[in-house]
Order: structure tokens, then sequence, then C-alpha cells
């Protein structure tokens, strides 16, 4: 059975009185032990996804309109508030972006570590709950747990407090494992040893996650298959393999185009002309790419294509797609 | 929370204007306590040699350091014991005033949407209407003692607190570390007693404080127009209530307590700014 199994999922943001659809029907699974990478530009739906799932939506801002996501069985869309915090932390780690923003600057590591274990009372004790906090400081690598378990947030460097937010987010062993940007905010070498641990890490726990970025090479080391998503809707989806060798959708051609590479010639860096257009101008009809796209055809403007399988495990939602 | 308090002295120490307004504070913190053992008088006995031949009050002295109001008694017990009552008065109407703002403000400001929208709508509303009327009509109907001063006092003024936590919470709530400590399962609760009032901390000590002098001076508006603290207790306010008629034969029975007044007023007002800058380095106008 597959872990998280997201249906024809639609999130809406309210605006002026009217529903904005941010997501528009966004279909994936993920099983346990899979990477599942979740790529695009700024503003293409990716955390709202991740956000929606958890349940964590901005109240009276956004609001599911649509679909389902069956985690373990339950459709985390119908679950109550009190249901979702219940699996929230325990069967769900969330990973943020922000290790400087993310822990809270008034509370010790310990005491953020602990609260996991508090809040879902998996340590009887209080000693029993620093040991394990400790212990989860060890598997993410941070050096002289007794003592980092006393300091604050701000006297710790971010490759640290990444590996801390890692731990908060194990701790309780969780089935999936939503990372958002998780390295995004670091520098690249400390970047390859957290995408190094949070990978040795899963080999033991045997999680699944998604990860959310917008960068290919974080892509390319770490996950194994990829969804693309371009303006709340999924474009592509394929093993990690079949993208870098042979994408099909324009746009995610367009972005492995767009990415420095060391052995390219010295020839300006191709970028896809325009942006990513804002939720209230994308229009019902047609492929919301169609305005940036090189390929496009006269039907691309007038029906949404549909997503069709181009190859095994290959799937792409394009009416002209890269040959 | 001991690096804050030295934060805190250092700061107080280091400005003359600081030092000065916690210093009349304290001041009036000592004069309040120890009222009793200061005064050199009972603050209600009437004395015979406290009137002259004519009727008079009789001037500062000898005998009565600032002089005797217009029943014979001495005004500087009156006054030591008249803050007593206006201390009592500010610190607990405002610590009533800043637990209801500080309650309504997190409550709005937390759950928003439509709850939150009444809360502000009503807050908006109190805070348009004329704050004297309200206390006076309040104090009327209620038949003034003490607490129903410190109940109406405290009834207008946690507006501004509500105001400023509201804000403050929406700020709070917005920062990552919030989200983050809810993806792990923590309740409602949990979120705004262990992660956001921590944060609130020193916006309620910052106008906790400014509200003590808005307090202080409500009360003596009050008490000067009757429907305060009513005499024989001794209130700023009311001293002068009662002397107003001796304005011109015997003025510093209305001046003193009125410089009293404007001195803690104004002492808790530079006091609650000093603190603010304190708390919130990028609000620091003067260095």
């Amino acid at each position: 059975m597959r872990l998280l199994d997201v249906r024809g999922l639609s999130v809406a943001f309210r605006s002026a009185g009217r529903d904005l659809s941010v997501i528009e029907d966004v279909s994936f699974s993920i099983s346990r032990g899979e990477v599942v990478g979740l790529v695009g530009e700024s503003g293409c739906g990716k955390s709202v996804t991740a956000m929606s799932i958890l349940g964590l939506l901005p109240a009276g801002l956004a609001r599911v309109t649509g679909g389902e996501a069956r985690f373990e069985g339950a459709d985390m869309l119908t679950l109550s508030a009190r249901e979702l915090r219940a699996l929230r932390g325990l069967r769900i780690g969330t990973i943020f972006q922000e290790p400087m923003t993310s822990l809270n600057p008034t509370y010790t590591v310990g005491y953020q570590l602990t609260e996991v274990l508090k809040i879902h009372r998996l340590a009887g004790s209080r000693r029993a709950r620093a040991a394990a906090a400790m212990d989860m400081l060890q598997q993410v690598g941070v050096t002289a747990p007794e003592r980092r378990m006393g300091q604050y947030p701000h006297e710790l460097s971010g490759g640290i407090r990444q590996r801390v937010m890692i731990a908060m987010a194990l701790i309780a062993q969780p089935s999936l494992v939503v990372a958002d940007e998780p390295t995004t905010a670091l520098d690249a070498t400390i970047q390859a040893q957290i995408l190094d641990l949070l990978r040795n890490l899963n080999d033991r726990i045997d999680a699944g996650i998604l990860l959310i970025t917008h960068d290919l090479g974080v892509v390319a080391e770490f996950c194994q298959r990829v969804l693309v998503m371009y303006a709340g809707r999924v474009v592509e989806e394929t093993t990690v393999e079949a993208l870098f060798a042979r994408p099909r959708h324009p746009y995610s051609r367009g972005l492995l185009d767009s990415t420095l590479r060391l052995d390219s010639p010295r020839s300006p860096l191709p970028t896809i002309a325009g942006s990513v257009p804002s939720p209230g101008r994308r229009g019902a009809a047609g492929c919301h790419f169609c305005g940036r796209c090189a390929r496009a055809v006269a039907r691309c403007r007038v029906d949404v294509p549909p997503f069709s399988d181009v190859g095994p495990l290959h799937r792409v939602a394009c009416w002209n797609p890269v040959p | 929370m001991v690096a804050l308090a030295n934060n805190v002295v250092v700061h107080l120490a280091r400005h003359k204007v600081s030092t000065a307004a916690a210093l009349v504070v304290l001041a009036m913190i000592v004069a309040a306590v120890f009222a009793p053992w200061l005064a050199p008088h009972g603050p209600n006995i009437q004395f015979d040699n406290g009137l002259t031949n004519s009727g008079l009050p009789v001037p500062p002295g000898r005998v009565f350091p600032l002089g005797t109001d217009l029943m014979g008694r001495d005004l500087l017990s009156r006054m030591l014991y008249g803050a007593r009552t206006s201390l009592v008065v500010g610190l607990a109407a405002n610590a009533v005033a800043v637990f209801i703002g500080t309650v309504l403000g997190v409550v709005a400001g937390f759950v928003r949407g439509i709850m939150g929208a009444a809360i502000m709508r009503f807050t908006d509303l109190m805070l348009a209407f004329p704050a004297l009327i309200l206390a006076i009509a309040l104090a009327a109907i209620l038949h003034p003692t003490l607490w129903i001063v410190i109940a109406v006092i405290a009834l207008v003024n946690w507006t501004w607190v509500c105001r400023v936590v509201y804000t403050q919470t929406i700020a709070i709530s917005e920062r990552e570390y919030i989200e983050a400590v809810r993806s792990l399962g923590a309740s409602p609760l949990r979120v705004v007693l262990r992660h956001l009032l921590p944060h609130l901390v020193p916006t309620v000590i910052v106008w906790g404080t400014l509200g003590i002098a808005t307090a202080v001076q409500l009360e003596a508006t009050l008490s000067f127009l009757g429907v305060g603290v009513q005499p024989p207790t001794p209130s700023w306010g009311n001293i002068i209530f009662e002397n107003q008629a001796y304005f011109s034969t015997a003025p510093w029975l209305v001046l003193l307590p009125g410089i009293a007044i404007v001195v803690v007023a104004l002492a808790f007002n530079l006091l609650g700014d000093a603190l603010r800058d304190v708390f919130d380095p990028t609000s620091r106008s003067r260095s």
C-alpha cells in the first residue's frame, strides 16, 4: 500500500471576496523509503501543496477545494484538527527552509527537541526524553550533544541548526517526512552534508520523503522520482534519470537548460522568458505555460492538456511535448 | 530573565532622564509603603492649631511642613497617604487592564476570523468612546468605592494594551518557529502559552508601565470630579477637589498635589519609554 496518495488536490486562496485557484488537480503518491522531489519556480504552489497535506494552510485565507490526500489510509483533508495534530510530528515530520527562524529563539535546543516527545507522550520521564533527544542529536551528527542541549539557537551555526531541525522532525520516527527546501539557506558544502545525513537517516527509518526544492542539483543528488510543478499544476512526473536524460515538458526542458554546469561552453545561461503568472492571471482555459512556451500550438490556449503516459513511469501534461 | 533585568538596570543607570524617572517612581513607592512612619501626623486628624484665627489653612511651617488644608489637617501627611491611594489604584487598575487587554488581544490575534474581528471592533468602539464620560457615568451609577474606581479605570484603560498585543500577536504568529511547532503537532493552547506569550512579555511590560501613568491621572481626575476616591480617604485628586475654593488664599493646597500628579505621571511615562528602548533597540530615538 502506498504511504501517501494524493488525488486531485485543489486549493484556493481567498482574495478580495473571490476564490483564486492556486493548486489545481495535483496527484502523486509516495511509498515508504522513496524520495520524491517536487520542483518548480517560486510561486508554483510547491509549499502550498505540502502545507495543505499537513493541514497547515493559513485558516481563513486558503482552503482545500477538492481532492483527497490519503496518508496511511486516512484522508488528511477530512481529518479534524485534533486528529491532524496527533499525526503531525509523530507520523509526519516536517523540515523547514530557514533553520535561522524555524527554531524558537527563547528556548534551548534541548527544550525544543524534547517538546516533540512531550506533545506526543512518547517518553515517560524527563530523563528518558533528554536521553532520547541526546541520542537523536548524536544521530544527526551534532558533536557534544550534552552541551548543545543547553544552548540557544543563536549560539549555533546554520548547519547545526538545520541538523537540530532534522532531529526534531525525525525524533518520533515518522513514516513520512516533508522537507520544504531543507538546504536552500545553507552554503554548498553544508548542503551536501545535510543531504547525505538525510539519506543515511532514511536508510534507517525507511520513511517516505517529499522533498520540495527549486534546485535540480539537489533533485539529481537525492531523489528517485520527480514531480515538476508549474503554476499550480503538475506538468511532468517521471524518474530522476528520465527527467535529466529526456525531459518531455517544455517547462522541464527550460528548467534543465537554465541550470549552471561546470562543463558548459562559455555562453550566456539560457533562461525561460517571462515569469510564473500569479493565480489571478492564469485563466481557466488552456495550458498555464503556453504564454512562455516556444512549442505552443493553437490548442494550448484552448484546452487544458491531460496528464498522459509517454513512457514507463513517465507522464506529461502537454499537447506538443519535446520529442 | 536575569540578563533582562540586568539590561534594564544598566540602561536606566546610563540615561540621566531614565534614572530620574526610576528614582521618582521608587520615591513614590517608598512614600506609599512607609506612609504611616514617614507622615508627621495622622491623615485625618483635625488640629486645633491647624487653622488660623480667621479660619484659614495654615501656610507651610515647622509643625505642618506643607501647611494644613481647609479642615486643619496636615497636608504632607495627607499627600503621603494619598500616594498610597494613587499607587494602589494605578497598579491594581492597570494590572486588571493589562490582563483584559492581553487576553482579548491574544485571542483576537491568534484566532482571527469573525471572533477576532468582533473583539477588535469592540475595542475600537471603546477607544472611540470618550473615556472620561464613560468613567464618570459608571462611577456615578455604581457609587464609588476604591474597588469600583479601580474597576472603572481598568475598563477604560484596557483598549490600548489590547490593540498593541493584537498587532504583536499577529506579527509573532507569522514567524516560522510558530509554524514549525504547529508542524510538530502542538495544540493551539501550547502554541499560545509556550511559544507566543513569552514573546509578548516585553510589550506587556512597556505598555503596562505607560498605562500606570494614565491610570494615576484618571484616578486624580475622577477624584477631583467627586466620583473617584471618596473623602476622608486622601487621594491627590480629591485633595485638590476639597481645597479648590482656597486656590487664591492657600495655593499650595492645589499646587502641591497637582505637581505630585504631574511628576509621577511623567515619571511612569519616561520609565515606560526607557523600558521600550531596552526591549526594542530599533525604536531607540536618542542614544
